[in-house]
């Protein structure tokens, strides 16, 4: 947890300071990392425990060969059905 | 809301392909369910299944908040995303702290730099700003982003701090079915004027102001009698221009945005 906060001071900081601490090459805006922190889970940083599971074909997928070139956007469900 | 997103999901899924990042859900419920859901809204994207909730315990993401029915049901978690990067690090987390509400796809692929849809143009002074948006079709609960894009002339500024100038400030008219969180503002210089010896921070060149916006659960109430509305946003951008020798007076520019607001996916 405090290693939490002390990434996202760091990210505000970042993105308070002066010309260059918060431009990413090429000018972009570095973008923001967390907006509510009160869900737990893996925090900015970690890395994410390895996972199998089925898809919706029935095809074992796993973490590793999901991911693309940039990464993979992992959204956590409650429900197809209601 | 969960289908709503999964669908809303499948609709930027081939914008974050473009940027190299695949999409999956995980969804404590078996195949049979999510293979049906898949093929009804045309789902583009793994959707995993985890029956047992041993891929949420083991994120350590089940959400208590909500009870269960059941002793037998499976745990939930809490609904939201990881942007992961190749390496399976955390680069980003998106969460909510109202249990029902959710982010878009849309407004994460904004934060990363994406541009808007609806673009419309404006001229102000010295400077072009482009608005745009996350989504254009919006549903119950639903938290997503305002873009306002300003291209500077060159040699000319605006104010990111109140002092003796207007400083740059996004002004929604109140509206009982948005909530607004804070802006996300863009870099800043520190900036000496040699004629009144004082240092200010200014933006210049090319910038983005991000507004995140959350369209309430109430306006429900609105689609009671109607499968959808229209729904526009409107609100001013407070600003002052000065170049390196002229300052012009405060100045601001109507802005506004239009949103289709659908019942939530059955």
């Amino acid at each position: 947890m405090g290693q939490r906060w002390a990434l996202l001071v760091a990210v505000v900081a970042a993105q308070a300071s002066g010309p260059h601490g918060a431009q990413a090459p090429g000018g972009a805006i570095l973008p923001q990392r967390e907006t509510w922190t009160g869900a737990p889970g893996p925090a900015v940083g970690a890395t994410v425990p390895a996972f199998e599971a089925p898809d919706q074909d029935g095809r074992l997928r796993r973490l590793e060969t999901l991911r693309g070139a940039g990464g993979l956007l992992l959204n956590f469900n409650r429900s197809a059905v209601w | 809301m969960c289908k709503s997103q999964l669908v809303e999901l499948a609709r930027q899924a081939a914008e974050f392909r473009a940027r190299g990042i695949e999409v999956a859900a995980i969804i404590p419920e078996p195949v049979s369910a999510l293979k049906a859901f898949a093929v009804r809204q045309d789902i583009p994207y793994p959707l995993l299944s985890d029956p047992d909730s041993s891929i949420i315990r083991r994120f350590g993401l089940v959400d208590a908040r909500t009870p269960k029915l059941k002793p037998e049901d499976p745990d939930l978690p809490y609904a939201g995303n990881f942007l992961l990067d190749a390496d399976g690090r955390v680069r980003a987390r998106f969460f909510e702290e109202v249990v029902a509400n959710r982010r878009t796809a849309g407004s994460i692929l904004l934060h990363q730099g994406a541009p808007g849809s609806h673009q419309q143009e404006v001229a102000l002074g010295h400077a072009v700003l482009r608005t745009s948006a996350s989504n254009a079709d919006l549903r119950p609960g639903q938290r997503f982003t305002l873009a306002l894009d300003i291209q500077m002339e060159p040699h000319h500024h605006m104010y990111a701090t109140a002092g003796n100038y207007r400083p740059l400030r996004l002004v929604p008219d109140p509206d009982p079915l948005f909530e607004f969180h804070p802006p996300e503002l863009p870099p800043t210089r520190q900036l000496y004027f040699a004629p009144l010896k004082e240092t200010v921070s200014v933006y210049e060149g090319r910038f983005r102001l991000l507004q995140d916006v959350t369209l309430v659960y109430s306006v429900l109430q609105r689609l009671r009698d109607e499968p959808e509305i229209d729904l526009p946003l409107t609100g001013r951008l407070e600003y002052q221009v000065c170049s390196d020798r002229v300052c012009y007076p405060p100045a601001s520019a109507p802005v506004r945005w239009s949103f289709r607001v659908r019942r939530f996916v059955k």
